[in-house]
């Protein structure tokens, strides 16, 4: 589910899209290069750091995913996802991001190697939104901080860990093991894959898959104390193509199967699967922003 | 009671927040007033650097060689003094190019570069590189172009000042040639960095971006030891140079469109 959680963030960065929509609302091209908009007016700028005029590149875009309401569940959800980014000439470019990956900042950058600290979420579960739901409690929505760290002996292969603590709806420790071999085709093209390993402790698992009483009575199902441990194996793949130079479209396919009390929940196995199979499909325009 | 305080709340950021804007914007105009002499210092032009990206071996790192004689720094100083000479008096300087070359070194602490250059920090290492290595002093300004470092490829390879990428994929492979810079303003003074940028890119219409200065490059990558041989290497790069310093000083309200 860790999709939802980026859904989370994105709507988060699609909160910052609108902030500078207006702005850019009242560019102009007042360039001889037409592919590059020109703020009209000064933008301020804070004594002692660099002043924000010069050359910016914005991102913007839209994507869906596609994926169960709930780890475990086969009811499918289409939710939409804002891309958005600005970031400065010289600035250095975006590195080679999973779409399991949790937003973060690099605080340790040499060698090859990253790490730094993340933030993720998980939107509630509603038993009113899914009726393999019905009779269980809802889970808050949770929001999940810790650290990362990322490993790439070469441009074409990275191995990463993420440990995070959920605060709120789980209030467990979350990790993921992911690898993935980043195979440019050709300049346009580039495809990446690899498998993934996720764990939750017993705070974190059983909110979504242990069943008390009283659920019990309310749903019909067993009673069923999930513990922690390995959560799910699974594979993703990722496409991303530059039909143009402004534009990029991206495709992603994450496939994991559920293990351990996860799998063996009766939430699972009389109302959904282990199976858990989730899509993206986005693009995005990037521009050339000049601020004075 | 309680929403009577909290709109009260918001009226009183709201009010900081403007009077802080108005602040920071009379800081923009005021940073570069009172500035009449000016002197160009350029360390950029000491080396080429190869860079392979993509679908390498594992041994890829970096290989460099001299293009002193290509006389980039003579060239930025040239172009730079005619751009600012409309605007203020420029004068000529001496300073040791090495000093100024290795200034530009990155931490593997991102945000540690950020602390390097605090203005409140005694050792500012651009300002002890002024105040001890630059004649003459007491001018109103310094202006210091040195290697920019910026990330590139899925990993984020640092590429720096000028150079090639050359980057590999299954089906082909495309190289690109660079010129990396930052140029600050040092108030000539206090010393204290009043503004600084890194050059953009020129254009957004290559398909392999680098967030600087860089064009395609079609001709076949030259051998590593001897950039000097390959004239075209030359022209590339002095036509990023040609292209991209006025709009930098431009970006720095050193002149004017």
């Amino acid at each position: 589910m860790q999709f939802e959680g980026r859904a989370v963030l994105l709507r988060i960065l699609a909160a910052g899209a609108a902030a500078a929509l207006p702005a850019m609302a009242c560019a102009q091209s007042a360039q001889p290069d037409s592919s590059v908009w020109t703020l009209p007016v000064t933008v301020p700028s804070v004594p002692f750091l660099p002043t924000p005029s010069g050359l910016w590149t914005v991102t913007i875009g839209a994507g869906g995913s596609f994926q169960p309401y709930f780890l475990g569940g086969t009811h499918y959800t289409l939710s939409p996802i804002p891309i958005f980014s600005a970031q400065p000439g010289g600035s250095g470019q975006h590195q080679f991001i999973s779409p399991r990956d949790s937003g973060g900042i690099a605080l340790f950058d040499a060698g090859g190697f990253r790490a730094g600290p993340v933030i993720a979420g998980l939107p509630a579960r509603k038993a009113s939104n899914d009726s393999a739901l019905n009779g269980l409690n809802d889970v808050k929505s949770t929001i999940e901080l810790g650290g990362f760290v990322e490993y790439f002996p070469v441009d074409w292969f990275r191995a990463r860990a993420e440990v995070r603590r959920g605060i709120r709806g789980a209030d467990g420790v979350f990790a993921d093991l992911t690898a993935d071999a980043i195979v440019p085709i050709w300049d346009r093209l580039t495809w990446s894959a690899g498998p993934r390993l996720s764990f939750a402790n017993t705070h974190a698992t059983s909110p979504f898959f242990s069943i008390d009483q009283t659920e019990a009575l309310a749903s019909g199902l067993p009673v069923f104390n999930a513990g922690g441990g390995l959560q799910s194996v699974g594979v993703g793949t990722q496409l991303r193509y530059q039909v143009t130079p402004q534009w990029e479209v991206h495709s992603t396919i994450e496939y994991q199967r559920l293990t351990g009390d996860a799998a063996a929940s009766p939430l699972t196995t009389q109302r959904g699967s282990p199976n858990q199979t989730s899509f993206t499909i986005g693009g995005s325009y990037s521009f050339d922003l000049r601020v004075r | 009671m309680r929403g009577i305080i909290g709109w009260r709340r918001l009226g009183s950021a709201v009010a900081a927040l403007l009077a802080l804007s108005a602040c920071a914007s009379m800081e923009a105009t005021n940073r570069l007033q009172g500035i009449k002499t000016i002197g160009i210092i350029s360390a950029i032009g000491d080396k080429f650097t190869f860079t392979e990206t993509g679908l390498t071996g594992f041994d890829n790192a970096p290989h460099s060689a001299s293009i002193e004689a290509w006389g980039i720094d003579e060239q930025i100083v040239a172009q730079a003094t005619s751009i600012l000479g409309r605007n203020f008096q420029v004068q000529t300087l001496s300073y040791p190019r090495e000093i100024f070359a290795a200034l530009e070194k990155k931490s593997a602490i991102p945000a540690a570069d950020l602390l390097r250059e605090n203005p409140l920090k005694r050792e500012d290492p651009f300002k002890e590189s002024i105040v001890n290595h630059v004649s003459p002093q007491g001018l109103d300004a310094y202006v210091v172009i040195t290697k920019a470092t910026l990330k590139f490829g899925t990993r984020g390879v640092p590429v720096s000042g000028i150079g090639l990428i050359n980057h590999s994929a299954l089906l082909n492979s495309s190289a690109m040639v660079h010129a990396l810079y930052v140029i600050r303003v040092v108030d000539g003074h206090t010393f204290r960095t009043i503004d600084k940028k890194t050059a953009s890119p020129l254009d957004n219409s290559s398909i392999i971006k680098l967030t600087g200065p860089s064009r395609p490059f079609d001709a076949a990558v030259p051998p590593i030891s001897d950039p000097l041989q390959n004239e075209s290497l030359k022209v590339a790069v002095s036509d990023l140079i040609n292209r991209s310093l006025e709009p930098t000083l431009r970006d720095l309200h050193l002149t004017t469109p």
